[in-house]
Order: C-alpha cells, then structure tokens, then sequence
C-alpha cells in the first residue's frame, strides 16, 4: 500500500474546512461516553482532557476560590480566551505548585457535577457527571524544548 | 434598589439591540470627531480624575501619541482605551438604561469618551491628556481580527496591527509570507501561528525546503485525522497532521527516541510515555 503524502494531509484539511467532509465539523464538540474508562483523554488541540481516579497527585495545591477559568498557565479569561472551564460550579481545582510555560501536567480537577472546557476554534468537551476526577495535559513541543534546553546550557 | 433576578420580555428583546450598538462603537473607524468633541472628552478626563488639567492634544495613534510626548513605558498600561472599552460600558448601560439601575453619572464620561476617541492617557508630569482618534479600518471575520491582504487595524498616520485568524502576526506574514524562512517558522512557539505561517508559506513548499523523506502515514480513525512522518534533512522529524478543526499543524518529535512511525511520534508529543506519569490513551479529538 503506498503512503500518503503531505498533499493528502492538506486535502484532508481542506475538506473537513469546507464542511465537505462527512462526519467531522470544524468545532465539533465531543462528550466521554458514560462508559469511558480511568485513563480515556479527549484532545483539545493541544489540551488533554482526561479521566483519571487515586485522588490529587503530589506537588499539586488547592485553588482556594477559581478566579481564572483559564486551564492554561499565564492566560486570563478574557474574550476569545483558549481552553477555558465554563464554569467553576462544583469544581474544586488543584495546580502544580510550579505551573508555568514548561509544565506538560496541568490543573487536577474533582468535579461533583460534570464539566465542559470550552475554545473558541476547537469543539467544547465535556465530562459527564459520573466522573468525579480529571487530569489536564499539555502536548509537548519539541521545538519549544530544544530551544528551553539550549537556553540552560549557554 | 431591590435586585434584579429576572428580565422582561422586552428588557431581554433590547439585549441584542445594545450588542449591536456597542459592537459598532467598538469598531468604528469615522473621523468626524471635533475639536469640541476631544473638548467634551477632556472634560469628561478632568470629571473622572477630578483634577484640573493643562490641556489636551489630539493623535493619529497609539505610535503618535509617543512621538508627541507620551510616557512610552506607561502608556499601554496606564491608558483608557475610549471606544474601546465598548464591552463593559454597552452592559452597564443597559441596566441603567433598561432596568433602572442607578449608576454614578461619571459613567457619561466613559460613553462620550467611548464615542470620540480610541486611546486616552494623561501624561502626570505635564498635565496633558492625549487621545488618539479613532482607526480608519478595522478588519474582521468571524469576531476575530483578520486580513489577509492589509492590517487588520489601521490608524491615520499608517500605524498598524496585522492579525490573522484572531492572531496578532507580523507584516511579513501577512503580506511577502512567501520570504518567510524554514527556520523562523519553526521558532514560533504559538502552534495556531505556526500553522498560519506554514499555511501562507506553502505545505509543499516546506516539505521541499526542509528536504524531507518520507518515513511513514496513516489514517487515525481515533481522532479523526490524516498523518504523515518526514525525516528532514536538517530539522530532524517532523510530523504532520490534520486537525478536526480543518487545519494542518507540524511538530517536530526528537530524532533519538526510536520514533519511526505517526503513531510513536503521536505518542511522544501526548507525553504518554514519560515515567512519572499516570498512563492515559487517546479516545478522541476535537
């Protein structure tokens, strides 16, 4: 079977952008199935969604009161703003205690009633109210990396 | 005032009539405002900060403002921002217009302000406000900052800001994206950039440039997209992938961890494997 080539990637692309393609739509949101299992993630772009049980992983601290629905470190909830909760209601949210541009964990959450994160481009996801625990994920960069990598070397 | 819990019909049927009168505002580009008009607005300064102040001088921008004695260091951070500041005012403007909210009258101020100028800022050692006038364009698609053929925001005296998609990029992107090099590309760290920048580039093209081979490519039924694995000659892998938003974006993964296939790469750029974290599995993509 021969591969596929950059050129199919980009038509690919382009059919889901032109609303051509058959079952996926720009922005389509997604939901856990009730049935999913510990360890199932759902991507946001470049923001793991996932589920996950054994209570607050160490070096995490409590968010006393979430004023920032930003599940990104440095962004605030502002218009437009990216992978932000849709509300904090019944959500007790828990940070690294060093969350920064180079954190690849990102908030622990314990939800009592569900969730949904929210993005301007990408689809909502959201997490049914049968799940009690969610970790966020940041995907790496290699790029990002080297050049952090190169920087502690100088 | 007994607090509202509820609005009427109507109250609610005005909503969308202040959205989009506000949004209007927001954007405006008309240069008809007088020089009693900044008169008013200097005024409505000395009122909100309730000292009595030298004088007033009118800008083409944000950048002339600067040219004509405004703290460089200061001013991003210390301006009000005139029309602007359209979101919050169209809300309390409506309650107190609609739903009899009492509201301090300075809030008068902010509107006029709101209605003749774009930036505001007092200069503390001169006594002087400056106030820039509005953009003569502004471009958008979609709610979102966007134009592909000129800046997205431009002010009298050619000051400018180039957006695309909501992101602001540069000229050269926008304008000669063609002259962009293979290396500036990959060290734009926002990936939503990064594809922009490709995408005007050339997918193509890129490959290309970066000399790639051809390593490895599946269909990813599980999250809904097309990849493909190049081995470049000097920017080591690179994968590429759709997204289910229509767009295309590549990652580098590093060349010494045994990746030669999407779905290694996929599992590198997830994290999945690194030691001290919990496993997970990928279920979908959105």
């Amino acid at each position: 079977m021969s591969l596929l080539t950059i050129e199919d990637v980009v038509k690919h692309a382009e059919t889901i952008s032109d609303g051509r393609h058959d079952t996926v739509k720009p922005g389509m949101p997604q939901t856990f199935s009730d049935a999913a299992c510990d360890g199932d993630m759902i991507w946001q772009g470049d923001l793991g969604i996932g589920i996950t049980s054994g209570g607050v992983p160490q070096g995490y601290q409590r968010v006393e009161k979430i004023e920032n629905l930003c599940l990104v470190p440095g962004k605030d909830k502002t218009i437009g703003s990216r992978h932000c909760l849709e509300s904090a209601k019944g959500i007790e949210m828990w940070v690294p205690k060093v969350w920064d541009e180079t954190s690849l964990d990102g908030p622990y959450l314990l939800l009592s009633n569900g969730m949904t994160v929210s993005h301007p481009k990408h689809g909502d996801v959201s997490v049914p109210s049968c799940f009690n625990e969610v970790q966020i994920m940041y995907q790496r960069e290699y790029d990002t990396e080297l050049r952090r990598e190169r920087r502690a070397k100088d | 005032m007994k607090k509202i819990t509820k609005l009427t019909k109507k109250q609610t049927a005005k909503m969308s009539e202040y959205r989009e009168e506000w949004i209007a505002k927001g954007l405006c580009t008309n240069q008809d405002s007088t020089n009693e008009d900044f008169t008013e607005c200097f005024h409505a300064v000395e009122t909100l900060t309730e000292e009595k102040l030298k004088g007033f001088i009118v800008c083409d921008s944000p950048l002339d403002m600067i040219s004509k004695g405004a703290d460089k260091g200061k001013l991003f951070s210390e301006s009000s921002y005139g029309q602007w500041e359209a979101t919050w005012i169209s809300y309390y403007k409506f309650f107190r217009d609609e739903c009899g909210l009492k509201l301090d009258e300075r809030m008068n101020d902010f509107i006029t302000m709101a209605e003749h100028t774009c930036w505001v800022y007092i200069q503390q050692d001169t006594r002087t406000v400056y106030f820039c006038r509005k953009p003569i364009e502004v471009h958008m698609l979609n709610g979102l900052l966007n134009n592909g053929d000129g800046p997205s925001v431009l002010f009298k005296d050619g000051f400018s800001v180039w957006s695309l998609e909501g992101h602001r990029v540069t000229e050269q992107i926008v304008m000669n994206p063609k002259t962009l090099t293979v290396e500036q590309i990959h060290k734009e760290e926002n990936s939503d950039i990064q594809t922009i920048m490709v995408d005007r580039f050339g997918w193509q093209e890129y490959i290309e440039q970066c000399e790639s081979k051809l390593l490895d490519s599946r269909r990813n039924d599980i999250e809904n997209t097309v990849e493909v694995l190049y081995q470049t000659k000097n920017f080591g892998l690179r994968l590429f992938c759709t997204c289910p938003t229509g767009r295309v974006f590549v990652k580098g993964v590093p060349p010494d961890q045994n990746i030669n296939s999407c779905e290694d790469a996929q599992n590198w750029l997830s994290g999945y494997q690194r030691d001290n974290r919990k496993k997970f599995q990928t279920i979908g993509r959105t």
